[in-house]
């Protein structure tokens, strides 16, 4: 399932998916399936990239 | 004495792949946990590659099929043969993931790798060519030899491989990319 709100949360703070990667310390074809829906990202990726977008696990993670 | 000998090949292979992996984790944590996933399962497939294939060759040596090929096979051709596939089945996995080296990671690294393994590749790949034409693919006994043209042509396997999943992979399937 695609993850919009990442996607969306990314797209407010205007970083591109390389900024983002470089930010959570992976590489850019990660960040892309994560949005994609194409890879489940260990728990400690999420909290990477909920630091780095200033959101909540919740917020970006959990399914509605 | 030939025993002797690959025996000491054999160690001092396995010592120097335990001794490079043991440097590479240490310095190289490039990888991010996607990478390491989509590798792992490329090892997994090139380990199956191999497994299906030792099977399929005992199958095949037990109903006598390889008597009838026009050449005659050293065990260890076969065995070389099985293990270079099962590595090229595994760095076409890593390939196709973007967990091959800095292949899909860095932005223009890809065109420079690709000149340099087609380089490479073309080079056996004519060099066996010439060899095939030449007739030195079989000895006096019979037997394929793994020397020479056969080696040349399985180096040039291994580097054109990739090369070509790579290049497909860059022109054919596009990534998407930002808006």
């Amino acid at each position: 399932m695609k993850n919009l709100r990442l996607k969306a949360a990314r797209a407010g703070m205007d970083l591109s998916q390389d900024e983002l990667a470089k930010m959570c310390n992976v590489s850019r074809q990660t960040i892309s399936a994560i949005e994609k829906g194409d890879y489940n990202p260990t728990i400690n990726l999420c909290i990477a990239i909920c630091k780095a977008l200033g959101k909540t696990l919740d917020e970006l993670f959990w399914e509605e | 004495m030939a025993e002797i000998s690959i025996a000491i090949f054999i160690s001092l292979f396995i010592i120097g792949v335990v001794v490079f992996a043991a440097i590479r984790k240490r310095k190289n944590d490039n990888y991010d946990e996607m990478q390491e996933l989509a590798r792992l399962r490329g090892y997994k497939y090139g380990f199956i590659t191999m497994a299906a294939f030792l099977g399929f060759w005992m199958m095949m040596d037990t109903v006598q099929v390889i008597d009838g090929l026009p050449f005659k096979l050293y065990n260890n051709t076969i065995i070389i043969v099985i293990f270079m596939t099962s590595i090229m089945v595994t760095i076409a996995y890593d390939v196709l993931h973007d967990a091959y080296f800095y292949v899909g990671m860095k932005p223009d690294y890809w065109k420079k790798y690709c000149l340099m393994i087609l380089a490479v590749g073309a080079v056996n790949l004519i060099s066996a060519i010439l060899a095939m034409r030449n007739g030195e693919m079989v000895n006096s006994d019979g037997y394929l030899i793994l020397g020479g043209s056969i080696s040349n042509f399985i180096v040039a396997v291994e580097f054109l491989v990739p090369t070509t999943i790579i290049l497909i992979k860059k022109v054919f399937i596009k990534d998407e990319e930002e808006e």
